[in-house]
């Protein structure tokens, strides 16, 4: 057996007692194919440490949605935890388990979601809401995806302020509600306010995240045409899904 | 007890199936961690990192055979990770008390041990990388998919075309490394 497929049997796992032998042996003759070797065992420490990171954040957040009851108590590690793992989502490789020829369309999803960001808060004084408002954008903006949503559920309702719809959309997205986003980002597109094609964008990233790719297709090609909310990326993203 | 995936299934890094055996075994965790001064805060925390440990012993090849079954080692994991925690917080607590019968206590593989700092950068640079080519090392050096599998998986036209482009990834990464 040759080197390179010692190596290969050594990172698939199938390496016998006597092929690790002759791995060693040739590592201990040959001086450059063992600082070859090491860079590929740090690669792998490198990709399992970044998917260890993943992980974790992914089961903070499964702990939070399966068991919320035994969340009351939970302290400031929670929202760091949540904060990362929106961040940390988007590079996951988790994503790419999914594999086919191309990154999926969930792996785009992935790519390219981010919430919006909050441009509501610092700008807003209301009189009776003025508490709420500003603590359920200071919760967004934390990562406290979760009751932030439930915030602009209720001040929604108080005020009908249109835009709340939006960054509740954004939310629900973040936690993986892909589906109540989907119906809210359409109720919130009946009209058009100033989020509206910031709001066709969010919807199309929740398609793809559904997998539904047509829906999705058409309405980045909209996105495309009027050159509208993030256009350049609506055209990488078609480009990835080959339209 | 669920079904146990096998560590072949587990190999391939699939967040779901790790996902599976933490809902499968959060309460009996929960229920054996209670019996130490621990908040139901940090016992979640310990057993979140014990499942994340496994899947890197997984990933890393240190568990390659199972010797009991998968719930034994994550609670394995998880009493080392609960000594260290007590350790670290200064209370008095024998291995007895933490029921170690008969285990190796030096358990090297379930410590943690942080990135180099020349790893660290490995992992910075990566992320630079092409689409392409942190997928195709991505599913070689993490996932531990063959070249054949990857051919297959990604549509290469043959292995010595996986072949190629690995190494030019490679070279791509390490002159990123060394400017």
């Amino acid at each position: 057996m040759n080197r390179e497929e010692l190596v290969e049997r050594y990172f698939t796992g199938r390496l016998s007692e006597d092929e690790a032998r002759q791995l060693n042996d040739a590592l201990q003759k040959d001086a450059a194919f063992a600082e070859e070797f090491e860079l590929e065992k740090d690669l792998q420490a490198a990709l399992i440490d970044k998917d260890k990171t993943a992980l974790k954040s992914k089961l903070v957040s499964l702990e939070a949605e399966k068991f919320p009851k035994d969340q009351k108590s939970s302290n400031l590690k929670w929202w760091r935890y949540a904060a990362a793992a929106i961040l940390i989502i988007g590079l996951s490789l988790f994503g790419a388990l999914f594999m086919g020829d191309q990154s999926t369309p969930e792996e785009l999803y992935a790519a390219n979601f981010e919430p919006y960001r909050n441009i509501i808060a610092p700008v807003v004084r209301g009189e009776n809401t003025e508490g709420l408002l500003e603590k359920s954008f200071a919760l967004y903006e934390r990562g406290d995806y979760n009751q932030a949503e439930q915030d602009f559920s209720t001040l929604y309702e108080a005020t009908g302020d249109r835009y709340l719809l939006f960054y509740r959309g954004n939310a629900l997205l973040a936690l993986g509600r892909t589906e109540e986003a989907i119906t809210i980002f359409k109720s919130h597109q009946e009209t058009q306010d100033n989020f509206y094609y910031k709001s066709r964008w969010y919807l199309a990233l929740a398609y793809l995240k559904m997998d539904k790719k047509s829906e999705a297709v058409s309405i980045l090609e909209e996105i495309v045409t009027n050159n509208s909310y993030n256009a350049d990326k609506a055209e990488d993203l078609l480009k990835e899904l080959e339209y | 007890m669920i079904e146990e995936p096998t560590l072949e299934q587990l190999r391939t890094g699939d967040a779901a199936a790790y996902a599976k055996i933490y809902e499968a075994y959060r309460s009996s965790f929960i229920g054996f961690a209670r019996k130490y001064e621990l908040s139901e805060d940090q016992i979640l925390e310990v057993y979140q990192d014990s499942v994340v440990k496994l899947y890197e012993n997984v990933m890393s090849g240190k568990l390659s055979t199972l010797t009991s079954t998968l719930k034994t080692y994550l609670f394995s994991i998880g009493k080392f990770k609960i000594y260290e925690h007590l350790r670290y917080s200064q209370k008095r607590i024998t291995r007895d008390e933490l029921d170690f019968q008969g285990e190796a206590f030096e358990q090297p593989d379930f410590e943690e041990t942080p990135l180099s700092e020349w790893q660290v950068s490995l992992r910075k640079h990566f992320e630079t990388l092409g689409t392409r080519c942190k997928m195709l090392l991505t599913c070689f050096y993490l996932k531990g998919m063959s070249l054949k599998d990857i051919q297959e998986a990604e549509q290469y036209e043959n292995i010595n075309t996986v072949k190629a482009a690995k190494s030019r990834c490679m070279k791509q990464l390490k002159e990123k490394m060394i400017p």
